[in-house]
């Protein structure tokens, strides 16, 4: 039973990673959060369900999802990120929140609110060890989430675009004079953190066989409590909190009254900001606010 | 012109003036809070519980939600004290969420299903007291404190170097800000006499902040900015679905060309230039150094 949970949380655990990672990547890089993250998440399932509607084949009205995710992550740091100044107050906070409310005030109306059945037929076998029973989609998408989080630790370590976005995210003055090619790579991590967030959406989408405009909001929130929770723009932090909050959300609603599994994600949020800002590993960039 | 006279839109209106000024003061003084559905489903469960339960008239409940908006700020203040900036805004969020949550499981103002049976409140007070708050935050503005918030919210550093109390600041700002979300709150209460809360989401954040945006951070900026866009959709029928993109793409192209909003200055200041007399000449510096706070309105 309870490893069944365990799995079970693992699986909502890596969704969370997987956007969080998305959310803190952008983070670290320019030091603005981008909002609009959480409607990228929605609009790559409505992108891979219009192209299957279309007739495309399943696998690749998917990767148009993907794909569809990616591209509009580069419109929104041109939209949104570009044209304003760094002076702004509010800066990319509004301007990608307009961004995604846009997006979404689009699938509403095209689509209606009410769920849309996303099924694409992929049949996979179940799979059963011990006592814990896995779907095949829920073991394909663990395996994919895993490989993913690996790889990236791998690309933002031992890649030189890594070590180019993680000196973007210490000082970007000194990495642009130091010859990297910053508006390149801030633009690519954006096609990289929406790409995440596509990949998230189209796993929760599969998993649950519907999807509807405002799948992104709960998700959203939830990360970004992992982001905080992991350390702004720690892509390792990210992980684990969000790893960490899907088994605890899981735990809790199975064995916790109703209502307290949200109420924890919060208070435990409000509680590292409080005594831990720099998250629960200590190792967010640190970078004095001028 | 019948728009205008119809009261669903008169109370729409007045409500989300009522609730952007509410965001401005703490914005100016720099504290990005979030929290307002939540000082709002304060507000309007405090006053809806009271006219329906325990009996008070309306005027009353009232105060008392604005109270209520007013007293919930003081833990965000608290957070305020630590972090700013955009980790304050998640903090709010969060915090807001916390509120709400609260509301969805507390059975005496009736859960997840709602309060209902408030009295009904005409909109032409509502709209009078949005008129009301709009011409106090215009002063307020004016006023040593107003500009004392305003150069807290710029540089908190220089501010305090200049003998300003930023916390105190700030602290008073977001509890200005609960006060009048909380008004907001219960006029929302007993106008439609029905309150749950799903009333309260992240979404009515997102439209007033985007109003504020747009209008520019000041008290006439706020006010222009939330009665034209809450009336664009209620005159052009076919825009209602698409209001809030509408509202979203207006606010990119602002913050790309126009970022300071439509009215990025104080245009009271004139009027109370002109209708105050002379300041005195100061005293020597001596006398100025060690005064605390500097927020002497």
């Amino acid at each position: 039973m309870i490893a069944q949970q365990l799995v079970n949380g693992l699986m909502l655990g890596s969704v969370y990673a997987l956007i969080g990672i998305g959310y803190t990547l952008v983070f670290g890089v320019l030091r603005m959060l981008n909002l609009a993250h959480a409607y990228l998440f929605m609009a790559a399932p409505f992108v891979a369900l219009s192209l299957g509607a279309a007739g495309v084949h399943p696998a690749f009205a998917l990767a148009g999802g993907l794909g569809a995710a990616a591209l509009l992550g580069m419109v929104l740091y041109y939209m949104a990120f570009r044209p304003i100044s760094s002076q702004h107050a509010l800066g990319g906070f509004v301007t990608s929140l307009s961004f995604g409310i846009v997006l979404q005030v689009i699938v509403v109306n095209r689509f209606g609110t009410l769920a849309k059945p996303f099924s694409f037929g992929l049949a996979l076998p179940d799979i059963e060890i011990g006592p814990v029973l896995l779907s095949g989609l829920q073991a394909a998408s663990l395996v994919v989430s895993a490989a993913l989080m690996v790889g990236l630790l791998l690309l933002l370590k031992r890649t030189r675009f890594g070590r180019n976005v993680r000196a973007i995210a210490e000082n970007d003055t000194a990495a642009l004079l130091l010859g990297v090619p910053v508006p390149r790579n801030i633009l690519a991590v954006f096609a990289l953190s929406s790409g995440l967030a596509g990949l998230a959406g189209l796993m929760v989408a599969l998993r649950f066989e519907q999807i509807g405009a405002y799948m992104g909001d709960h998700y959203a929130t939830k990360a970004l409590a992992v982001i905080v929770i992991g350390g702004l723009g720690d892509v390792r932090g990210a992980m684990a909190a969000g790893l960490l909050l899907g088994v605890f959300e899981v735990l809790f609603q199975a064995y916790a009254p109703t209502g307290w599994s949200e109420a924890f994600v919060w208070l435990l949020l409000i509680g590292v900001f409080l005594l831990k800002p720099e998250g629960i590993f200590g190792t967010g960039v640190q970078r004095r606010e001028v | 012109m019948e728009t205008l006279m119809s009261e669903p839109v008169q109370a729409i209106v007045a409500i989300n003036v009522l609730l952007c000024l509410s965001l401005l003061f703490p914005f100016v003084t720099g504290v990005w809070s979030l929290g307002l559905p939540g000082f709002m489903a304060v507000g309007a469960y405090a006053g809806g519980w009271l006219t329906q339960s325990a009996g008070w008239p309306v005027w009353a409940a009232l105060i008392a939600s604005a109270a209520g908006g007013a007293l919930s700020t003081l833990p965000f203040g608290l957070l305020a004290l630590r972090i700013r900036g955009i980790y304050l805004a998640i903090a709010t969020l969060a915090a807001a969420e916390l509120i709400l949550l609260f509301f969805s499981h507390f059975k005496p103002t009736g859960a997840v299903m709602g309060l209902t049976g408030m009295p009904f409140l005409d909109p032409r007070w509502i709209v009078a007291m949005a008129a009301a708050a709009f011409a106090f935050s215009g002063w307020l503005y004016c006023t040593r404190l107003g500009k004392a918030m305003q150069a807290a919210g710029s540089d908190p550093v220089v501010a305090a170097c200049h003998g300003l109390n930023v916390p105190v600041l700030q602290l008073s700002a977001l509890a200005l800000g609960g006060a009048f979300a909380g008004l907001a709150g219960g006029c929302f209460a007993h106008y439609y006499s029905f309150i749950a809360p799903n009333n309260f989401g992240f979404h009515r954040t997102v439209d007033i902040l985007m109003f504020l945006v747009i209008g520019g951070f000041t008290p006439v900026g706020a006010a222009l900015g939330s009665v034209m866009l809450t009336l664009v959709p209620q005159f052009v029928s076919e825009l209602e679905k698409w209001a809030p993109a509408l509202y979203g793409a207006i606010a990119l192209a602002m913050a790309a060309f126009m970022p300071a909003g439509l009215v990025p200055k104080n245009r009271f200041a004139p009027i109370f230039r002109r209708l105050r007399p002379p300041p005195p000449p100061r005293p020597a510096i001596a006398g100025q150094a060690g005064r605390p706070g500097g927020a002497d309105a």
